[in-house]
């Protein structure tokens, strides 16, 4: 029962980490003050938060299966930590590339940036064919 | 043989207030989320809100799987995570469709400036 009681805790700590993190992406998106903040802040909450849940899945039902009372009707812990693993790596992949293809896209589109941006590095390369 | 009516161990207790918790809290950041979504004053503020409701629905089938103790709800997680990707990248190639034929005329064509293949 030694065991049980450590996958109950690493389910509780990776539950807290990706609460915390989709509730401080969701804070961000609401809160921020820029297109560009919110997506910055959404992407957090895409890739750790989604991580920090998936993992809290695979180690409960592994929690489940080795005390015996899993309920896995239709798939196996196995196959449920199968999927868990692919859907992690899917948002780490996916996550970034559709954030960034969200704000290179705002900022074709013109959107203002924050006045207290320092740089912006993408309106200099945009713009360097047309002068050449 | 009744240890299925036995009190439960103070972790699994832990377990099952977290995933209560939790369910609270995804549900409160989507709501955050959908107030983003009413004000933003651009398409993309509205995008990125939609994308981050998606993850947070994809959250809450995962703690719906944690309590209930099944795993057949557990595909949805892996369907909904692709359907939110692919309604971000429809979203952005949307909003940069219009832009894109101007600057395909300013800029000299590819034809021209490179060798043809042989």
């Amino acid at each position: 029962m030694d065991h049980l009681m450590l996958l109950n805790v690493l389910t509780s700590a990776a539950l807290l980490f990706g609460l915390f993190f989709l509730l401080v992406g969701a804070l961000g998106v609401l809160r921020l003050p820029d297109v560009y903040l919110r997506i910055i802040a959404a992407s957090k909450c895409i890739t750790l938060g989604i991580t920090g849940m998936l993992l809290a899945a695979v180690f409960h039902f592994i929690a489940l299966g080795t005390s015996g009372e899993a309920h896995a009707e239709g798939s196996s812990t196995l196959a449920a930590s199968t999927k868990a693993v692919l859907v992690i790596l899917f948002q780490f992949v996916a996550g970034p590339v559709g954030t960034h293809m969200l704000a290179r896209s705002a900022h074709i589109d013109g959107v203002k940036m924050w006045e207290g941006t320092l740089s912006d590095d993408l309106e200099e390369d945009l713009i360097e064919p047309h002068q050449q | 043989m009744n240890w299925f009516l036995a009190e439960q161990a103070w972790h699994q207790t832990l377990v099952e207030r977290m995933v209560e918790i939790g369910i609270i809290t995804v549900a409160a950041g989507a709501l955050l989320c959908l107030i983003r979504i009413f004000r933003g004053p651009h398409l993309a503020d509205r995008a990125i809100a939609l994308d981050t409701i998606a993850i947070h629905v994809v959250a809450l089938v995962i703690l719906l799987t944690m309590r209930i103790n099944s795993l057949v709800l557990f595909d949805g997680a892996l369907v909904l995570s692709l359907v939110g990707f692919g309604a971000t990248v429809a979203v952005a190639q949307y909003m940069v469709r219009p832009h894109r034929r101007h600057r395909a005329d300013e800029l000299p064509d590819i034809r021209e400036t490179h060798e043809p293949p042989r």
